[in-house]
């Protein structure tokens, strides 16, 4: 109930900080009314620069305004917006397309005004962002090359968009109607300066040094991070930060990336990551001694969130096991003695991230630790394919409703597991999950 | 379960985004609904019958006067120029036309420097759209 009045809420505010821009339009003298369609066309286009800009907002990374919803939503709720916001851009030029097609005038721009010429080349921008974001791992797009060209389209693609506004000028006849709107524009356009320019500025003042490169089971590594000059990151267990290794915090070659060290102990902070991207790949030649720049904390999957929960159960598959291991570390540095159960599937048994030192915090947590193989060794007794609604019944305690559950792990093995919770009567309040592949 | 309340949540916004934009619209057009929309209704078969003057219409195709203007309903309905040469003597459509200075300060800036513009076409092309422009009358006034 919480949670849904504060989507309320914040739809409300996101709707005036849309809508209200353009209700303001008709105070003052307006321009002769041109019929509902042409209006309502007009009406799109406003909206549509609007939702676009608010998009600028969303992925600012606002740390306070986020924290109630976590950032990996936000960045889903940026991405179906975006698609939503280029169908009411697209509903704006199809309704003058089909209703008065004269009023688009000349399409070469040779002869055609240059602001009318700005917007069609905006709606060719703005779908080709959405597209490419949409479709960036099957067109097999290089994430950092993805990005600058995001950025810079972007702002393009709004530049142009606000030049076709200002330029034809209906409804922002007046000065100060002109100067709302511009400054309206700008001040989203702003927001990349502060992203781009501020943000980094801050953390260069915040530096680290990486003191090891740990390989692990799995084809993954871990990556420890000292503080230099400064006392480090203050985290809550399960979070995440960006993190920029060898290269300049302006130049935007930065990945979030699970903290998997002890949020009970400040200064050295240790990051797992797995060799499975263009950029993690990379990585594994990181060496010790390289600098590097953290922004963060972020992420709202904690236990520290539910920290009156009578128990916490736990499912990971492969990587997702690292803010898991957060969690656990930071319980075990707690000396918690709460139920906790963990229920990991990996592929093959000596891939197994972490496999030691579970079953050392085994001895130090009450902790059962359930591993689920999809290709198990011969004579292997233990769980073996997905996890399923056997697997969860076989080892969930009996209190199983009262517990707090925390799944991370691919995107299939999430949503199954989600289902399967809730057809075992556990509340989707006491189901926390972390979204990754946001593009 | 996160991800879907993201998904619907910007479902749901665009829909209201929408709609509002649709109310915006009915709000804007009944305020002066019974000034404007009738006028062109009345004078939509008059601009029907001007296009006789086909070389004029031409050229007022080829500068884009549509993207502000339009003629039997077709074009930007903020300035309708049905019956504009009823109500406009030639010099005054000169002047409106190439934004001189008797009709500059009822214009912004960038309309007067697109108008402007105007007063390089060539001479036999400016003529035919002034011939155009005063071919344009309201029905009653029809021979």
């Amino acid at each position: 109930m919480k949670s849904f009045q504060a989507a309320l809420l914040w739809l409300s505010i996101y709707l005036i900080v849309v809508m209200a821009p353009l209700f303001v339009l008709l105070f003052g003298p307006t321009p002769l009314p041109g019929g509902f369609w042409w209006d309502f066309a007009m009406a799109l286009g406003f909206a549509a620069l609007a939702m676009m800009g608010v998009q600028f907002v969303l992925t600012a990374r606002f740390r306070h305004a986020m924290a109630p919803f976590g950032i990996d939503i936000i960045y889903y709720f940026h991405r179906f917006l975006a698609v939503f916001a280029f169908v009411v851009l697209t509903l704006h030029y199809l309704i003058i397309r089909f209703d008065n097609p004269a009023a688009l005038g000349a399409l070469n721009p040779v002869d055609a005004p240059a602001y009318m010429s700005a917007g069609r080349v905006a709606v060719v921008l703005f779908g080709l962002l959405v597209v490419s974001s949409l479709t960036r791992r099957r067109l097999g797009i290089e994430y950092d090359r993805w990005r600058w060209t995001h950025a810079l389209g972007a702002t393009l693609a709004f530049a142009l968009a606000l030049w076709h506004v200002v330029g034809t000028g209906y409804y922002v006849g007046t000065q100060w109607k002109q100067i709302l709107w511009t400054g309206y524009g700008l001040f989203w356009i702003g927001l990349i300066g502060h992203v781009r320019i501020i943000r980094p500025w801050q953390l260069l003042s915040n530096p680290y040094r990486v003191s090891e490169v740990r390989r692990e089971r799995g084809n993954a590594f871990t990556l420890v991070l000292e503080p230099e000059g400064h006392a480090g990151m203050i985290f809550k267990p399960g979070q995440f930060a960006w993190l920029t290794v060898g290269n300049s915090p302006f130049s935007l070659k930065e990945h979030p990336f699970s903290i998997a060290s002890s949020a009970a102990r400040t200064g050295t902070i240790e990051f797992g990551i797995k060799a499975v991207g263009d950029f993690t790949r990379s990585a594994m030649a990181v060496q010790p001694g390289q600098q590097a720049f953290l922004d963060g904390p972020y992420g709202v999957f904690s236990t520290q969130r539910h920290h009156a929960a009578k128990g916490y159960v736990f499912i990971a598959g492969g990587v997702g096991i690292v803010p898991i291991m957060c969690m656990l570390r930071t319980l075990a540095d707690n000396h918690d003695q709460r139920l906790l159960v963990l229920l990991y599937g990996n592929r093959k048994w000596d891939r197994v991230l972490y496999r030691e030192e579970l079953e050392a915090l085994a001895t130090r947590l009450n902790l059962v630790v359930v591993h689920i193989l999809i290709e198990p060794p011969e004579g292997w007794q233990g769980e073996c394919g997905f996890v399923t609604q056997d697997i969860l019944e076989r080892h969930l305690p009996a209190n199983r409703c009262a517990l707090h559950y925390f799944i991370c792990g691919p995107s299939a093995m999430t949503q199954t597991v989600d289902s399967l919770l809730a057809a075992l009567g556990v509340r989707s309040a006491q189901i926390h999950n972390e979204l990754f592949e946001w593009v | 379960m996160r991800k879907r309340l993201a998904e619907i949540l910007a479902a749901l916004s665009a829909i209201i985004v929408i709609f509002l934009a649709a109310v915006f619209s009915f709000l804007h057009n009944a305020q002066v609904r019974n000034d404007t929309l009738i006028n062109t209704q009345q004078v939509m078969p008059q601009s029907q019958t001007s296009l006789h003057n086909a070389l004029g219409r031409n050229v007022y195709n080829k500068l884009g006067c549509s993207g502000c203007h339009s003629v039997g309903g077709q074009g930007n309905p903020r300035v309708p120029l049905d019956g504009v040469g009823q109500r406009r003597s030639p010099e005054e459509l000169h002047d409106w036309i190439i934004a001189g200075e008797s009709v500059r300060p009822q214009l912004s800036a960038s309309v007067v420097r697109m108008k402007q513009s105007y007063a390089s076409i060539p001479e036999e092309e400016f003529q035919e759209l002034l011939g155009y422009l005063t071919s344009l009358r309201v029905p009653s006034e029809q021979q």
